[in-house]
């Protein structure tokens, strides 16, 4: 089975395992997972032509997009299936998020981080940006006039600015506008999280680290909201 | 002293450059988080820098990334841009001049590898001199 890595794009042999109402897609060549719900997988069937069964989501996204057919439209019915999905429920203990940011170069993992978010019902209102200096711009901007988010999921490797830099001018912003309290950051990466970037999460206070695929069955969803528990709480 | 400078540097350029520069006030900072933090600060407070010093290799967040902050912050708190004095021991190749280009209104001073902290302090205050004049402030 052929698929294409929405990351790195290089065709993959890649791993997939049902998991709760997820198939986790796993990269071999940058270590980038997904979920999507077999609901989203026949709407992308549909839209995408009828590709034959047995060929993976992602694959024919990622072709689709490379081809220029559907783009966004497939994107948007990712979304728009997550967010209706019957089966998934938000974790009791959580409390329901007003804003979140999520800071993501690419565009298809953003979306897909944004889904997750809303489809468990974690936030209500999810705003993406694809570089650290968009973010560093909205968040002084929110600090500024109010209305600052409640979580910060931020990718490590960006061209611009990398997510640790992102962060730790957000923390100093926070100082600068004497915030009373941080707003918890989530990173979620590839990157191993060494030594160096333990001590970075230690220096940021309040910042919890996911990566991109970890191997296990558990879906990446349960895992995004198993740490959100432990960094945002009830 | 009226005109304010935020400085951003290692530790020997900050201790031989104190509180003062070509009579400027300085507020010396480690960091480019810091540096990013206190200019955020100051525009809070209305009381923005005429001037901001940073050397590029900074600790943990480097001196671009600082730079690239900075400007982000002004976008958002809708500030005017700060003149910056971007200071690296590498000359001024294609990508740093792009660099330079991209953020608007970075002047960009070249480091001796072997300046000691005196003579970088000392080269920096006759940077910052010209520079001052050429804004008007002098």
């Amino acid at each position: 089975m052929q698929r294409y890595c929405p990351s790195c794009g290089q065709e993959v042999p890649t791993t997939s395992e049902l998991s709760g109402s997820y198939v986790m897609f796993a990269c071999a060549h940058c270590g980038l997972g997904l979920g999507i719900s077999p609901a989203t997988e026949a709407r992308v069937r549909a839209l995408t032509g009828g590709a034959p069964e047995g060929d993976g989501t992602l694959g024919r996204i990622a072709t689709a997009k490379r081809e220029q057919r559907v783009g966004d439209i497939v994107e948007r019915h990712v979304a728009s299936d997550a967010r209706q999905d019957p089966r998934l429920k938000p974790p009791a203990p959580l409390r329901q998020m007003r804003k979140v940011f999520v800071v993501e170069d690419s565009g298809f993992l953003r979306q897909v981080i944004g889904d997750l978010l809303v489809e468990r019902q974690l936030c209500k209102k999810v705003v993406g940006f694809d570089d650290g200096p968009a973010f560093v711009e909205a968040f002084a901007q929110s600090l500024a006039e109010g209305g600052r988010p409640d979580l910060i999921v931020l990718d490590v490797r960006m061209p611009e600015m990398d997510g640790r830099a992102a962060a730790l001018i957000a923390r100093a912003l926070e100082k600068a506008y004497e915030s009373p309290k941080r707003v918890p950051i989530l990173f979620f990466s590839a990157v191993l999280c060494d030594a160096e970037f333990k001590a970075t999460l230690k220096t940021l206070g309040s910042a919890r680290y996911i990566r991109k695929i970890d191997g296990d069955v558990q879906s990446l969803g349960e895992r995004v909201a198993a740490v959100l528990a432990k960094l945002i709480g009830a | 002293m009226s005109v304010q400078v935020l400085l951003a540097g290692p530790e020997a350029l900050r201790t031989a450059v104190g509180n003062e520069l070509a009579g400027c006030a300085v507020t010396a900072l480690a960091g480019g988080a810091d540096l990013v933090g206190e200019y955020a600060r100051c525009l809070r407070a209305r009381t923005p820098p005429t001037m901001i010093i940073s050397e590029l290799a900074l600790d943990q967040v480097d001196g671009r990334s600082a730079i690239r902050g900075i400007r982000a912050v002004e976008r958002g708190l809708k500030a005017q841009p700060v003149p910056i004095l971007a200071y690296a021991a590498c000359r001024a190749d294609d990508e740093l001049t792009g660099f330079i280009q991209q953020m608007g209104h970075v002047v960009h001073l070249n480091r001796p590898q072997d300046a000691t902290a005196e003579d970088q302090a000392n080269r920096l205050e006759r940077a910052l001199e010209r520079l001052l004049q050429q804004l008007g402030k002098r």
